[in-house]
């Protein structure tokens, strides 16, 4: 009896074992989309970097308004226009995926931004985080955590510069 | 014999299963400490802040290569603060713990802050994502990551202010005033800055035509909403006139419009068009709200039309 006892035990903990699906993954098919849609941003690749979204994907970019994948599109077309290279390097970059309480897939994506800036060369750099959630394959949602101020300051500067020469060009 | 063995395989398979699962969690003592941390932060209660993270702690705010330590990252707190009228995290903020490939345990947090600027009572809202390691129940990393060009641009325009000329400084000074009377109930901090005959149209319809009847309006407001509050979210001046969005929000805990208080909550967005005199007076406010959304978030319904 005691026996059957220890068995059925053994085989509880066997299944809720089982039952405990692992939730934390450093490698999943979706992280691979994830890499994927670094390596299409990093090469300008819009087509493929688009194909990764549902198409009714969600995207917060420092921000609690939700745009669509096109219209984050036109906003990073505009910032990376002022650039004369830009990209994700290898250093300090971690994917991890995550099956959150609601068993939603979120990939988290820490990583590097470096760009130079064409007017002036200045060289950027810019930690940015980036946090997914995958259903199917595709993303649907997207949020994203970044600091333009230096960004900004700079553009703000040459504008201010492109000031001066105009009016001294007027002089 | 037997028996041990299944024993120890019960045990084995317990443990194994324990490990499996705690590579992902929302609870625990870790993710205690970091809401202990931002609760610290909340109430400015630097001490017991300084307390949960290891003398050696390194801060990474939107960078990765030069950290802060503990005392310099709560100096750039205090002096962020000292901007700032209030400030906190919404109640939706997201805390998971996580044990990475190296063994590290980490709390990531996704959170919105809010803060009001004293100067201008602007609302500045950041989205904010901070990643903490924790080592013995202390923090000993925190990395934070958000967009500083936001709370930029908002002190810019209050440097843009001060240079602005009287009548507008005074204009923005009253606009203060009358946010401040509509959160507060004052009728007579209402009526300093504003005209005898102030005006009132509420989507096109006139509501009020003096500042008593001004007053009751905001009397009513107060009335079915005891916690009412309205927030400047943006807005811009221009000839002597203020173009701005604002947030209101309330519980009708009390009779609203001659109904019965339905004790739901509401939020709604709307935008005005202030007009002020030459002495800086408020003399007319144009309102646009969506009435239907907040009649609806009180519960009620909209019926067809009765056949005839």
């Amino acid at each position: 009896m005691k026996k059957i006892l220890l068995l059925c035990l053994a085989t509880t903990f066997f299944i809720s074992c089982k039952n405990a699906e692992p939730r934390y993954f450093s490698s999943s098919p979706e992280i691979d989309v994830a890499k994927a849609h670094i390596k299409a941003y990093n090469e300008g690749d819009w087509t493929t970097w688009t194909s990764h979204y549902a198409d009714t994907a969600k995207l917060s970019h420092n921000t609690l308004e939700e745009s669509s994948p096109a219209e984050v599109l036109e906003a990073l077309k505009d910032l990376l226009a002022g650039t004369s290279s830009y990209g994700f390097t290898d250093k300090d970059i971690f994917y991890e995926m995550v099956i959150d309480d609601d068993n939603e897939k979120w990939v988290n994506f820490w990583g590097t931004w470096e760009g130079t800036l064409a007017a002036n060369n200045q060289k950027l750099i810019i930690p940015v985080h980036l946090t997914v959630q995958y259903v199917d394959g595709k993303m649907v949602e997207e949020h994203a955590y970044y600091d333009l101020s230096e960004y900004m300051a700079i553009l703000l500067e040459i504008e201010a510069e492109m000031i001066v020469e105009e009016e001294v060009m007027e002089e | 014999m037997k028996k041990i063995f299944l024993i120890g395989l019960a045990a084995t398979l317990f443990i194994a299963c324990e490990q499996k699962a705690e590579r992902y969690s929302t609870s625990g003592p870790e993710v205690d400490l970091v809401k202990g941390l931002l609760a610290d932060y909340e109430n400015g209660d630097w001490a017991s802040w300084q307390e949960k993270y290891a003398d050696t702690a390194k801060v990474y705010y939107n960078q990765w290569d030069n950290s802060e330590t503990v005392a310099e990252s709560m100096e750039g707190h205090k002096q962020n603060i000292a901007l700032l009228s209030s400030y906190k995290f919404a109640d939706d903020v997201i805390y998971e713990k996580i044990i990475s490939d190296s063994g590290n345990t980490w709390i990531n947090f996704w959170g919105r802050w809010q803060g009001t600027l004293k100067e201008n009572n602007k609302v500045v809202v950041l989205p904010v994502h901070l990643s903490v390691r924790v080592l013995d129940g202390k923090v000993v990393q925190e990395n934070g990551f958000w967009d500083n060009s936001i709370m930029q641009t908002a002190l810019q325009e209050i440097e843009e202010m001060k240079n602005a000329p009287e009548l507008e400084k005074t204009i923005i000074a009253n606009q203060d005033k009358l946010v401040k009377a509509w959160n507060n109930n004052d009728a007579d901090a209402f009526m300093e800055v504003s005209a005898a005959n102030v005006i009132r149209n509420s989507n096109g319809t006139r509501q009020a035509n003096n500042q008593s009847e001004y007053t009751d309006m905001m009397k009513q407001f107060h009335t079915g909403f005891p916690d009412f509050k309205v927030s400047l979210d943006s807005y811009f001046l221009k000839a002597g006139k203020s173009y701005l969005n604002w947030t209101c929000t309330g519980t009708n805990t009390g009779p609203f419009m001659d109904n019965p208080p339905t004790g739901k909550k509401m939020e709604i967005h709307g935008y005005s068009v202030w007009a002020f005199d030459t002495n800086g007076l408020a003399v007319q406010e144009d309102a646009f709200f969506d009435n239907m959304g907040m009649l609806s978030q009180l519960g009620y319904t909209l019926s067809p039309p009765l056949d005839k």
